[in-house]
């Protein structure tokens, strides 16, 4: 009886933690039983767009409260630079950000972004998490799970792991990892192909630290 | 010695001088008189408009990126407090405006929100300006703006917030274009401190007709 309880309560708690509405379609299992995970990395590198305009709708949800905006991201994922817009639906501008390498600028943000916490450095670490360095580097390890791929790399006290899966063995999920734990993670879904380039249409990003979660969709991309 | 020549061409300075503050202060005279006819034309004939439906394409330039957000939608207007800011694109969003409070629902959340003006000074604020702005009660506009006439016909105007209003922090101007038939406004175009501009072109616009009241509610779509 009582391994029934600790059984129903262990699936509350994973749904309470994961089981979060994933408003995306999921990539379809595939075996990658006879994939070589090197030209999974070379062929998605190919695929990805190194410079691009993008317009996003976000929403931001943190303990039951939820946010929603426009964002607009101009990404240099090569010189690792970035520009950020926030706008809300009624176009009056929320924030303005640009991040070069490890360094975010606040330019403009209404004041209560600015009262609680980091902003800009949150911000700019989101971004960063998203769109840069959805490649793992040479000489990362590999391994296979049925139907994924699993690059891992050591970065400090943590781990980075990339998780190529799918009809095209694309990045569907990068999570970092701190102690066995994962402290945050991106998950890609839906590519689609815009000026010859693949673009996810829809992520989400889970911190599990801050516990808070944020979901882009796609509007347009501007190349 | 002065001359008697150079005490001439001193006099004739003044005197020009004179004269052309004295023609200057005559012409701003003339634009006041000017203004205020059209400023009364314009009350008069908005003061008409009981309800009214128009789409509108609003243009967002930020001053750091080199592309414009644009945003769809449609405004509804019921005299004397109620009105309903719609958007379709990029996403889907409503504001409605009661006496007393304001109600916000966007496809991405599916979630309404309710704020209660009375309870938020500083939005009931621009929430009455943007009234002020739709309606056409622009003197009611002067006590926080200097009101330039740029034409006659079609009409425009200039509005330059005053220095110590709450206004001028944010807004450099505000230039209101209207019809050739002055019923409605055509374009509202707003300069920002910060080098944005936004740009709100009213098209399809109907005056009083019926409206559905189902413009008024706000709820969750259920899917």
């Amino acid at each position: 009886m009582l391994k029934y309880f600790f059984a129903i309560t262990g699936i509350i708690l994973l749904c309470l933690n994961g089981c979060s509405a994933i408003p995306f379609k999921k990539a379809i299992p595939v075996s990658v039983e006879n994939v070589d995970p090197e030209i999974v990395k070379e062929q998605f590198a190919l695929k990805m767009a190194d410079k691009f305009q993008i317009i996003n709708t976000i929403v931001f949800e943190y303990k039951g409260q939820t946010l929603s905006f426009i964002g607009y991201s101009d990404v240099d994922t090569k010189e690792k630079i970035f520009t950020v817009a926030g706008i809300n639906p009624v176009g009056v501008k929320l924030f303005e950000l640009m991040g070069e390498k490890d360094k975010t600028v606040l330019k403009f943000a209404i004041e209560d972004f600015t009262k609680k916490g980091n902003f800009t450095e949150a911000v700019g670490g989101d971004i960063r998490k998203i769109f840069f360095d959805r490649l793992p580097e040479t000489g990362a390890k590999v391994y296979k799970k049925k139907n994924e791929i699993v690059f891992t790399q050591n970065e400090g006290d943590s781990i980075i792991e990339y998780v190529f899966a799918g009809q095209d063995n694309l990045l569907v999920e990068k999570r970092c990892l701190v102690d066995n734990k994962t402290v945050w993670s991106v998950n890609y879904y839906e590519y689609t192909n815009k000026n010859g380039k693949l673009h996810p249409l829809g992520i989400i990003l889970n911190n599990f630290k801050y516990g808070y979660r944020l979901i882009l969709r796609l509007k347009e991309v501007r190349s | 010695m002065i001359k008697l020549s150079q005490i001439f061409i001193v006099l004739l300075i003044i005197l020009m001088s004179i004269s052309a503050i004295a023609q200057e202060t005559d012409t701003e005279a003339k634009n006041k008189i000017g203004l205020d006819k059209v400023l009364s034309r314009l009350e008069n004939k908005m003061s008409g408009i009981k309800t009214l439906k128009t789409g509108f394409v609003q243009e967002k330039e930020l001053a750091v990126f080199n592309n414009k957000i644009v945003l769809k939608g449609t405004v509804y207007i019921e005299k004397p407090y109620r009105l309903a800011w719609l958007v379709n694109k990029p996403l889907k969003y409503s504001m409605v405006m009661s006496e007393d409070t304001i109600s916000q629902w966007d496809e991405d959340t599916n979630k309404v929100q309710k704020i209660s003006l009375s309870k938020n000074p500083a939005f009931e604020a621009v929430i009455g300006q943007m009234r002020e702005w739709f309606s056409g009660t622009y003197t009611q506009l002067m006590k926080e703006y200097n009101v330039i006439l740029l034409s006659d016909k079609p009409v425009s105007l200039k509005f330059v917030p005053k220095p110590a209003s709450f206004a001028a922090n944010v807004i450099k101007s505000v230039t209101v274009d209207f019809r050739k038939d002055e019923q409605y406004i055509n374009k509202i175009l707003i300069e920002e401190k910060s080098g944005d501009t936004t740009s709100l072109l009213f098209v399809d616009t109907h005056l009083n007709i019926p409206i559905d009241p189902a413009v008024w509610r706000v709820a969750p779509i259920v899917r």
